[in-house]
């Protein structure tokens, strides 16, 4: 099955997206916004390979039936401005290493949002965040 | 006799974002004669390093002292060097004042992340912390002697010891601790998951605790915690449950956040340890059970319970705190800790806990 996706490069946003690997699932912040996301195994390899610079459609070929699932899920990475298409890169074409990095992922890759650890920060970064000033700097009456 | 005071003009700057390097490197330009000449100060040692603090505030000096976990100075030839300075009493021809009505605190950050210099800004009260990293130096502004912000006696200095101990690879993190000779366990959760209230439940039980808050850790052979601030902080309810309510620090007041502040050392530990080898990350929950349970969990759940808390507080460099937090989880095993709902039974199951990981 093929897919007719854009070949680009994805990258970070910038340098406040950060992340953290634990048993084979990253967890990523944004430091602008203080939002946490959960990537399982799949989406981790998978954003392995976008940090390697391959192509979007090279990984969504080498993903096999899971294309347009994978099609999907690099959209919602860049609706929750995590990546961005980089034009001035040229994508890096699949080879055998990509191959095997997504050979044997049969699951969906999926990328989940903690909203619930706004109860564990100083203040919910969606909601309640001074629209000036930005996170962490907190509206009034959140913090009251 | 005229005074530092009155030989000084201060010069009211407009800070805004793009100003802030500026700001910083002028005003540290100040630095060293500022320092010299500063009318009092205050030397100690903490967590193996030295400070020495200067300035014309004696009541934010007896914040420092009762709210530092400090040690008497030694002969240190490069202490870290900290200068208050305020607008009644200026020490600095110059003094900050914020050009916009907001400031966007991250942008700031970004942008200074590739100086040598730190701020930190709680724009409410005008109260502004700079830090050079190169000469490890510091100066804090506020517009009154008494312009800090109210969590300041509880965790006095902390944006600076930050930002001194990043030079050597140690960082602050949010966490309680408890040990038994020298050993012991992180417990890391968000506000009201029973951190606190576990450390003062085991001090009573006859364990050691190098704080319940905010302490320094290390990572380099074992993990380490040190301690950095002197007291705990507990609700009234919360001592009643350990049979404190009597306590003189009982009836003292309360702070901010409705919390008794009550000295570490002496509360039930003749001195504080200077550390803590940590073996584990514990997740304390309250549950309201019979009974204490203590299960396996994974890193990732240990890191998430670790890390907003000193990535939101904390500023600067948060995404080197974050991947510390990221090394920290994952070379520690953790553990939930379902806590029972008597104090002496959840301290005796954490003191075999303990002596479990020895």
């Amino acid at each position: 099955m093929t897919h007719d996706i854009a070949d680009e490069v994805l990258v970070t946003v910038n340098e406040d997206i950060v992340f953290e690997e634990f048993d084979g699932d990253l967890v990523v912040l944004n430091l602008m916004t203080g939002r946490y996301f959960g990537l399982n195994e799949p989406a981790r390899i998978i954003w392995s390979a976008i940090s390697s610079g391959y192509g979007t459609a090279a990984i969504a070929q080498a993903s096999g039936s899971n294309g347009g699932v994978v099609d999907e899920f690099f959209r919602r990475l860049r609706d929750l401005e995590l990546l961005t298409a980089d034009a001035s890169l040229v994508p890096r074409p699949s080879d055998d290493i990509l191959v095997g990095m997504l050979g044997n992922v049969t699951a969906a890759p999926t990328v989940d949002a903690y909203d619930d650890l706004a109860d564990l920060i100083a203040a919910d970064p969606i909601h309640d965040t001074e629209e000036e000033a930005g996170w962490p700097h907190i509206k009034p009456a959140a913090r009251d | 006799m005229t005074t530092v005071e009155d030989e000084l003009e201060v010069q009211v700057l407009k800070v805004g974002e793009r100003s802030v390097l500026r700001f910083a490197e002028y005003a540290f330009s100040f630095f060293d004669s500022a320092f010299a000449r500063s009318p009092d100060g205050f030397s100690f040692r903490l967590a193996d390093d030295s400070f020495e603090v200067r300035g014309h505030n004696p009541d934010f000096f007896n914040v420092i002292r009762n709210g530092l976990a400090w040690e008497p100075a030694g002969d240190a030839a490069s202490p870290c060097r900290i200068l208050l300075t305020d607008r009644t009493n200026p020490l600095l021809p110059i003094a900050p004042e914020l050009r916009s009505p907001y400031f966007r605190e991250r942008h700031v950050e970004r942008s200074l992340s590739g100086t040598r210099y730190r701020m930190h800004l709680f724009p409410d009260i005008g109260f502004w912390q700079f830090h050079d990293l190169e000469k490890d130096r510091a100066i804090q502004f506020s517009e009154t002697p008494a312009g800090f912000p109210a969590w300041e006696p509880g965790s006095p200095l902390r944006n600076f010891l930050s930002w001194h101990f990043s030079r050597s690879g140690r960082r602050l993190i949010h966490a309680g601790t408890l040990g038994e000779n020298g050993v012991g366990i992180l417990l890391a959760g968000s506000g009201g998951s029973g951190k606190s209230g576990t450390v003062l439940s085991g001090l009573c039980g006859g364990l050691e605790s190098v704080g319940d808050d905010y302490v320094l850790a290390s990572s380099d052979d074992v993990i380490r915690a040190y301690p950095l601030f002197s007291a705990i902080k507990q609700d009234p309810a919360g001592l009643k449950r350990v049979g404190l309510e009597e306590t003189p620090a009982a009836s003292g007041p309360l702070n901010w956040q409705g919390k008794h502040l009550i000295p570490l050392a002496g509360l039930h530990q003749p001195q504080m340890r200077k550390s803590i080898e940590i073996r584990a990350m514990c997740l304390p929950k309250i549950t309201g059970g019979e009974r204490t349970v203590i299960r396996p969990t994974d890193a990732k759940q240990a890191f998430l319970a670790l890390t907003p808390s000193v990535v939101t507080q904390v500023p600067g460099d948060r995404d080197q705190n974050f991947a510390f937090c990221g090394t920290v989880s994952r070379r520690l095993p953790a553990f939930a800790i379902d806590l029972g709902r008597d104090p002496e039974e959840v301290s005796a199951a954490i003191t075999t806990f303990i002596r479990s990981l020895a």
